[in-house]
């Protein structure tokens, strides 16, 4: 047993004078206005709105990669790619935020989540890419990253703000965590759709256009979270 | 987390179960009394004031040191529980999300207080007002809530939490942000302090 186990005696606290009556009747009075307005989603409703947010980005993007003429081997492999980084968004929504603040586990466990799939994102692409271009020759060459990477960051613009719009309020313990996890959502849902769409399959690109969002989005997350998701 | 424990919150996640039943209000726990309140039962927010207002106004009286700013801090507090309670997830503890909305807008407060450079103590809290003592029965009593706020702060608002409001570790270290382990050695440390001060102030 270390030291700070031994327990010591308790201390005697007293209690404070409580509120003043005038007080406490103006809290009452006003905590007692339009309370039929009260009534907000649900936990499985608010889960299931995002979902239906992130989805539609994911559906969008896949549509614009259904549009182009791509291989269909490359195309099935984009498209199970995407049902598995789902599974993924679906399992950080379900274990981060649809739990209530308080019994959604320890707070490491949720922060490792938030910056370690980024960076299992990363490998993934790795092992998805074709070649690897000399950083200075895709630089010069990949005319194309700019505007994919654009595109990446207006879906999942949109995939995280609704993601983060859904749970406004909702938590006033971890804000920032929670609202870092919404953006990993959002960030997962563009950027695994956009793998379906973009049909580059050279290393730095999916790094750079599509990879680094994703990061980017857990960092944004986490700034608006504490500001949204806080009562 | 037990079996029981997983059915009442999935029950909650999913806005049934036995969580606004006819259970009455005395016997009603706080999560059931938010969920009633936020279904639009205004006995139930009056009976959820009665049980949560002394703890949080506690808590507030020992962080600001001012009766005046509590009592401000308090109505600010219940305020913005209104006004998210319809964010409010079914099955949350309610205490932990009520001190972590009180602790914020203490936070809000001290902020924007500094930034309007008011007459702010070294640790940048608000000066400890004098005759205040009437809040306290005993002379023990006193010269522990003194010893109380001689504290580092990081010793204080780990007492303070899970001693004096009596949150679980596990809730205290969410509001804190800190590991429940460092919260655990936060309090020893903090209560060891007290014990020596206490000791001290006897032996006069």
């Amino acid at each position: 047993m270390t030291s700070h186990e031994e327990p010591l005696p308790e201390l005697e606290w007293s209690d404070p004078a409580p509120p003043s009556a005038k007080v406490s009747a103006s809290i009452q009075q006003a905590c007692s206005r339009d309370l039929e307005k009260g009534r907000g989603l649900l936990a499985w409703q608010r889960a299931l709105l995002s979902v239906v947010v992130s989805g539609a980005v994911v559906a969008a993007l896949i549509a614009l990669g259904l549009m182009q003429k791509q291989e269909a081997a490359t195309l099935r492999a984009a498209l199970l790619g995407a049902a598995g980084w789902g599974v993924v968004h679906l399992a950080v929504l379900l274990a981060g935020l649809a739990r209530p603040p308080g019994r959604r586990g320890s707070r490491e466990l949720r922060w490792a989540l938030a910056l370690g799939l980024p960076l299992v994102f990363f490998v993934y692409l790795a092992l998805s890419a074709h070649s690897t271009l000399p950083l200075s020759r895709f630089l010069l060459e990949d005319t194309h990253a700019p505007t994919c990477g654009l595109f990446t960051l207006m879906f999942g613009a949109a995939a995280a703000g609704g993601t983060l719009l859904v749970w406004r309020r909702t938590d006033p313990l971890t804000p920032g965590l929670s609202g870092a996890l919404a953006g990993l959502c959002g960030g997962l849902a563009a950027a695994a759709g956009i793998g379906v769409a973009c049909p580059s399959h050279e290393a730095w690109h999916l790094w750079l256009a599509h990879g680094s969002t994703v990061l980017a989005f857990v960092v944004v997350g986490w700034a608006v979270g504490r500001k949204w998701l806080a009562p | 987390m037990s079996a029981s424990g997983d059915a009442s919150l999935s029950a909650a996640w999913l806005g049934v179960g036995p969580f606004v039943t006819d259970t009455s209000l005395a016997a009603a726990t706080l999560e059931e009394l938010m969920e009633r309140y936020v279904d639009g039962d205004r006995a139930a927010f009056e009976a959820l004031y009665q049980r949560s207002s002394p703890k949080l106004f506690g808590y507030l009286l020992r962080l600001t040191r001012n009766r005046e700013r509590a009592e401000d801090l308090l109505q600010v507090t219940y305020a913005k529980v209104h006004r998210a309670r319809g964010s409010y997830l079914r099955g949350a503890p309610v205490l932990p999300w009520f001190i972590a909305i009180a602790r914020r807008s203490f936070l809000d407060e001290r902020r924007s207080a500094k930034v309007r450079t008011e007459d702010l103590s070294a640790d940048g809290t608000l000066p400890e007002p004098k005759g205040e003592s009437d809040d306290l029965s005993t002379d023990v009593a006193e010269a522990l809530e003194r010893a109380l706020d001689s504290l580092p702060e990081a010793y204080r608002e780990a007492i303070l939490l899970t001693k004096i409001t009596g949150l679980s570790l596990a809730e205290a270290s969410e509001i804190l942000g800190a590991t429940p382990t460092a919260l655990k050695l936060r309090v020893h440390r903090g209560y060891l302090q007290l014990r020596e001060r206490l000791e001290q102030f006897k032996r006069r």
